[in-house]
């Protein structure tokens, strides 16, 4: 017996739907891992970590403020992109430890400072991470 | 971040992926449902729930349980239908609860099943003199099946020798005004025998139609979309809202 294309057809369709709307929910749900990374300078959130920590280690203060805010700027960014398939909490923490940071650097306080951006570099590690 | 796009997205994934795992789960109705699968369908909706709402953790985990519930069900139902050693052990089975005309309270006991049970379900099954009843099964689902001792069995056209014809059902033809031709190919029809017998029942027009069905002995139900009712009963016991 041959089955005419178009009953072929709908047949591929009501296997494909399904199975093509699984793995794009898959793709979403797991797309923090991949979209995290920076697409340039500017949501380059590792490395403006990295940037600050060292004017605070350096105590350039000014430098480390300006980092700071860059810091923000990158991770607001970034969240649009992560925040279907990241923790709310963590998205939250993260910003409240680069806030904190912020306000560190403004009262000159280094011990502090690096806490909060060890704390920001931990929170960064988990989103996407499924440990 | 946005909370409302967040969770719109969530629920467009939760909602489709309920949707396609229970029809992955098969057709069974409500009524034929077990207590455990209906554990596993509030089980199942909880978690699409959790995956929708609790933005406190992410998506992944709360699907990947749906998921896994899904599979377990599927595994189940895969087991039960190829071993009916575990059909019996995980489905049960269904239990006589009256034989002969006799009680089991044994059985009944057993099931932690009471006779106030027997008496409102034997009235579900408008059996209101337990004397009337030869045997009830307990079915697993928890409805009763009833078996009316002989002299109480409604009378049949069979029992009578009266000629019967045959009945089966009744191809719908049209639906809100849309005309189905494959169902008509299907009764051997077309469009012009359909147009004629429309316009024998006074109308002019299949888009006036709500419903139309042929049945079996070739006669065609119509109900149009004005109903011109002289006398309407209102079943209301007050003047009501509108």
């Amino acid at each position: 017996m041959t089955l005419e294309a178009g009953t072929v057809l709908k047949r591929v369709l009501l296997v494909a739907l399904p199975v093509g709307l699984i793995a794009l929910f898959i793709a979403v749900m797991l797309s923090a891992a991949v979209l995290k990374l920076p697409t340039g300078a500017e949501d380059d959130v590792p490395e403006w970590l990295s940037r600050v920590e060292k004017h605070v280690m350096a105590e350039q203060w000014d430098d480390a403020l300006e980092g700071a805010k860059k810091l923000a700027d990158a991770f607001s960014r970034v969240t649009v992109r992560v925040q279907f398939s990241a923790q709310l909490h963590d998205i939250l923490h993260l910003r409240t430890a680069i806030a904190r940071a912020e306000g560190f650097i403004r009262a000159q306080d280094r011990a502090g400072a690096i806490a909060e951006l060890a704390e920001a570099q931990t929170l960064w590690d988990r989103i996407g991470s499924r440990h | 971040m946005s909370e409302t796009l967040v969770v719109m997205v969530r629920a467009m994934i939760g909602f489709f992926t309920l949707l396609i795992y229970t029809r992955m789960l098969g057709k069974q109705q409500l009524s034929q449902l077990t207590y455990f699968d209906y554990i596993l369908g509030i089980t199942i909706g909880s978690m699409a729930a959790a995956l929708t709402t609790d933005l406190s953790s992410m998506a992944w985990p709360h699907w990947v349980g749906l998921t896994a519930w899904t599979a377990a069900g599927l595994a189940m139902q895969w087991v039960t239908l190829k071993w009916r050693f575990a059909s019996k052990y995980i489905d049960g089975e269904p239990t006589v609860v009256i034989m002969n005309g006799k009680i089991m309270e044994g059985a009944m006991r057993k099931l932690r099943y009471r006779a106030s049970d027997l008496m409102e379900q034997l009235r579900v099954k408008d059996v209101f003199d337990i004397g009337e009843v030869e045997f009830a099964i307990l079915e697993t689902n928890g409805t009763l099946s009833v078996l009316k001792k002989t002299q109480f069995q409604p009378v049949t056209r069979g029992d009578m020798s009266i000629p019967t014809h045959y009945q089966g059902i009744g191809t719908e033809l049209i639906y809100s005004g849309v005309i189905f031709d494959q169902n008509l190919k299907q009764v051997h029809l077309d469009r012009p025998w359909l147009e004629a017998e429309l316009r024998k029942q006074g109308v002019v027009d299949s888009s006036d139609v709500f419903l139309a069905v042929l049945d079996t002995s070739g006669n065609l139900y119509v109900d149009t979309y004005r109903d011109r009712v002289e006398s309407p009963v209102d079943t209301g016991d007050f003047p009501g809202p509108y």
